[in-house]
């Protein structure tokens, strides 16, 4: 009897708590831990990338653009955006917003810029211009996206969620400057490479 | 499934096992470490839009352009300014520290007053003023009972001074001794400058031009535009120095010569071309000239005292000839201390070649309009010989005042024989301006920080050595102040007007502002598109119009080409005859002492910046001791190699070195660097070498009784 019993429940008693709790820490693993490890953020602004490029016809360098000396400018500031947009355009609350609230004002938008670089590391665009920045993963694709994403702000290290890990540049490192060597000769993985 | 203990064990077990299917032990892991990186006490980098300011470097007088690169409204870098005519994108070591300079743990964070223990213990700036204005009072009416040592050469704020210094009854404003007091005793009236670009053959005597002289900046500039890479020279230099400094070594040939020994080159040279038939009729005093120097300038007694044969003379006066725009320029190898002869006689060549006011010759600049009531002429202030006034009072000739005021200037560390001028201001209440902690403010009684350049508006009057007259302004490039500073001029206008001394001005930036008004009392134009050498050369620029100090002050450069008056011209045969230097040998110092400068070394007023010290090769200085150069003969004579503590002994001071040799020394000579052996500032530059300001000595030339020290001469021994 207890040797029945015990291999009766063996099945139903121990298989399916163990699922139980199996199954429940891969929920809580894959799905609970980001929503309380990220805060939701949204940018000041809506911004529409489609409609600047499709409608207007303009090109990531119009705004993304890189200065004489090399430099990446980032992001536009007030005074680019009011190339066009000193007065409203149209009567988007957040286009009058953006003339009354910021650019008369004299206030930069706080734009929350998901890829920032880390203080450590020294990242310099103009020596990665030849690559696509959406199709090398380095970024989301925006460019055709009509709104923005939502900024995952981490609450322990307050990095944004895309903030790129050295992972990701250290493989991109390993193989183009395996690839070609002499061409890419300023790209091993050594440390100083990338860190200050 | 009844919720037992094992059911739930099991439970747990599984919870575990699918712990390890996810990321979150990982995630935590790298988070926490991630998190570490963000501790607050952990420097971080300053974001925000990067931008440029433009303004103008005070770190020397050579004035040139800087762009301060801010990081977020935060000065992260000074760079050389494309689009300035004195830097034309260049920049000297110097002034690329100027960012660095602003956070230096040398600055003086507020004001301070000097206790009984000789420490010096923070005030606030209204007691520090009433304890100036107190000072001042207690001297006021008294004859030259205040003195004003001023280390900037060519700003407005020296107006000021001698303003406040003409209302308490004194007449004592002194600069720091510099070329421009030599130059003053030959031209009364304005300045000297040398239009180098335009020149196509450039003799340079004594002064570095490449690396201290002048505009140092612009200089190399016109020499690079002169030496394309990989194509033929349009200009030859030849620079006649006692060292192979960088303009020495840059120049396409070098000339060994004992300072102050350059005057009596020139006259060799001058009578080559004399003796070719070479006249200067328009010159009143050619004849004189001419007799004293072919009477005297003899090849064979031109080489008896320059060591230079006389084929060697022959030649250059041939090349002078042959040259279409020579320029000839005078000066000492340390911008500093030479006399009358040597300057007036290199002058007189410029004078045979009637190169005076021509493209490409020497230029009379005008002084550009004084705008304080009650100030001496710039002239007048320039001709004041700080040196030979040390020594008098120091000496007891001469009342000792009762107060010193010095600005941007170390006068404790930086005039000949420092001790003299210690001598000369203890007992008088002294006050510093300083920006900086260096050897007078660490004994002033009263210390009254000034800002940076990066802090202030101030001005740059044409700096010695420019082919133009020009104009250009400072203004602050931060939005505050990093210590509790307050701008010179203000604390000048304050207490005057406390005193019952009327000024006429409010603020220092009214002062300026009035200075860019007057501007328009001459021709002048900004230099965006015509350089004023091209405008000299006959391009013509368009004259400058708007609103000129919104244009200055947000860095535009104000130059003109005008001459002030004509010039009568004189070979200056009388002054040279009178200055010429004794031909006997000194054998009790038999070593000449060739100091050099320069602006690594950092400069008058500031110690060598932290910036600067990986610049220093190991054959300049190792540990606290620095080396003194010398050739293989040289030491030879005195039993010496490489390495060697040797210690150099002037008749007033001595400093210990170590023996470096280098052909590039003349014979019978030791080069030594100023500006190390600093005793206050902070822990980068302090202890670093030995002054040899100490071992520099000063006689009186005889003819000009103008103080000179740039022909020192030292005994030397193995120590
Ligand atoms: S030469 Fe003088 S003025 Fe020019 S950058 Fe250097 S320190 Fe400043």
């Amino acid at each position: 009897m207890m040797e029945e019993k015990k291999g009766g429940t063996s099945a139903g008693g121990v298989v399916l708590p163990f699922l139980l709790g199996f199954v429940a820490a891969l929920a809580f693993g894959w799905w609970g831990v980001p929503q309380l490890l990220f805060s939701k953020k949204t940018q000041p602004l809506v911004f529409t990338h489609q409609n600047h490029i499709e409608l207007y016809g303009m090109s990531c360098d119009d705004c993304h653009s890189f200065r004489r000396d090399g430099s990446f400018s980032g992001l536009p500031d007030n005074a680019k955006c009011a190339e066009c947009h000193s007065f409203p355009m149209g009567d988007h609350p957040d286009e009058i917003k953006f003339v009354e609230e910021y650019y008369e004002k004299g206030i930069e938008v706080p734009w929350l810029v998901y890829q920032y670089q880390p203080d450590n590391v020294f990242f310099s665009h103009a020596a990665h211009r030849e690559y696509d920045c959406a199709t090398a993963g380095c970024h989301p694709d925006v460019g055709s996206s009509n709104e923005l994403p939502v900024y995952y702000e981490n609450r322990l290290t307050k990095y944004s969620r895309d903030t790129m890990k050295m992972k990701d540049c250290e493989r991109c490192h390993a193989t183009v400057a395996a690839q070609e060597p002499e061409r890419f000769a300023g790209a091993p993985n050594a440390c100083q490479t990338c860190h200050k | 499934m009844a919720l037992n203990r094992r059911s739930f064990l099991t439970f747990a077990a599984g919870g575990v096992a699918g712990t390890l299917f996810t990321p979150v032990i990982w995630k935590s892991i790298d988070d926490s470490a991630i998190w570490t990186q963000n501790w607050p006490w952990i420097p971080r980098l300053e974001y925000g839009p990067r931008a440029y300011a433009a303004t103008t470097c005070k770190l020397c007088p050579a004035g040139c352009g800087l762009n301060i690169r801010t990081a977020g409204g935060r000065p992260v870098a000074a760079e050389g300014r494309t689009d300035h005519p004195l830097s034309q994108g260049g920049i000297c070591p110097l002034g690329a520290a100027a960012v660095q300079l602003l956070y230096a743990p040398a600055r003086i964070k507020g004001p301070m007053q000097k206790q009984a223990d000789g420490s010096h213990q923070p005030i606030s700036w209204d007691e520090a003023e009433a304890l100036l204005q107190e000072k001042l009072a207690e001297q006021k009416g008294r004859k030259d009972a205040v003195v004003c040592v001023s280390g900037d050469e060519n700003g407005t704020i020296n107006e000021l001074f001698s303003a406040l210094l003409g209302g308490l009854g004194s007449d004592g404003c002194f600069l720091m001794p510099g070329e421009q007091l030599v130059a003053s005793k030959i031209l009364r009236e304005g300045s000297i400058g040398y239009d180098l670009e335009n020149a196509d053959f450039v003799l340079a005597f004594g002064a570095d031009m490449l690396d201290s002289w002048g505009t140092a900046v612009r200089n190399k500039k016109a020499y690079g535009a002169a030496h394309p890479v990989g194509e033929e020279a349009s200009a030859e230099y030849v620079y006649v120095g006692p060292t192979q400094n960088v303009t020495g070594g840059a120049a396409d040939q070098w000339i060994a010569i004992t300072p102050g020994m350059e005057g009596v080159l020139a006259l060799g040279i001058a009578y080559h071309l004399l003796q070719g038939g070479m006249s200067a009729p328009q010159a009143h005093d050619f004849f004189a000239y001419r007799n004293f120097v072919i009477n005297r300038y003899t090849p064979d007694y031109v080489e008896r005292l320059t060591g230079v044969a006389p084929e060697q003379v022959a030649e250059l006066a041939r090349k002078l000839r042959t040259a279409n725009k020579p320029l000839i320029i005078p000066g000492s190898t340390i911008a500093q201390g030479g006399g009358v002869f040597s300057f007036a006689a290199a002058l007189s060549l410029n004078m045979l070649f009637d190169n005076v006011n021509s493209v490409g010759g020497i230029q009379v600049l005008p002084d550009l309009p004084k705008v304080v009531e009650g100030a001496k002429a710039q002239a007048q202030i320039r001709a004041k010989d700080l040196v030979a006034y040390v020594q008098g009072v120091a000496d007891g000739k001469v009342s000792k005042p009762g107060v010193y005021l010095v600005y941007e200037a170390n006068p404790l560390f930086a005039l000949p024989q420092p001790d003299v001028a210690a001598k000369a201001f203890d007992g008088s209440y002294l006050v510093s301006f300083s920006t900086f902690y260096d050897e007078t403010a660490v004994q002033a009684d009263l210390l009254l920080p000034t800002p940076t350049f990066i802090e202030r508006f101030d001005d740059v009057q044409t700096p010695y050595g420019s082919g133009f007259a020009s104009y250009s302004l400072t203004r602050p490039v931060i939005r505050q102040p990093i210590f509790d500073t307050k701008p010179t001029g203000d604390v000048l206008l304050g207490v005057a007007k406390a005193l019952d001394i009327d000024l006429g001005y409010d603020s220092f930036d009214k002062v300026l502002e009035a200075k860019v008004a007057a501007l328009s009392e001459l021709e002048g134009f900004f230099t965006d598109k015509v350089q004023p050498w091209e405008a000299r050369a006959g391009k013509v620029p368009a004259a400058a119009s708007g609103n000129l100090w919104r244009n200055i002050s947000r860095g535009s450069f104000w130059a003109s080409i005008q001459e002030p008056f004509p010039t009568a011209m004189q070979l200056g045969s009388t002054i040279i005859s009178q200055t010429a230097p004794p031909d006997a040998e000194d054998w009790t110092f038999p070593v000449s002492l060739a100091a050099m400068d320069s602006r690594t070394y950092g400069s008058r007023h500031i110690a060598i910046p932290p910036f600067c010290l990986p610049l220093l090769g190991e054959q300049e200085i190792q540990g606290d001791v620095f080396y003194v150069w010398m050739n293989s003969a040289t030491a030879r004579a005195y039993g010496l190699q490489a390495e060697d503590k040797v210690k150099l002994a002037g008749p007033n001071g001595s400093c210990l070195a170590k023996v470096r040799i280098f052909e590039g020394v003349g014979r019978n000579m030791v080069a030594a660097p100023l500006g190390f052996g600093h005793t206050a500032w902070d822990k980068f530059s302090r202890n670093k070498g030995d002054n040899i300001y100490k071992v520099l000595t000063v006689r009186t030339e005889p003819g000009s009784n103008l103080a000179v020290w740039a022909d020192s001469r030292v005994r030397i021994a193995k120590a």
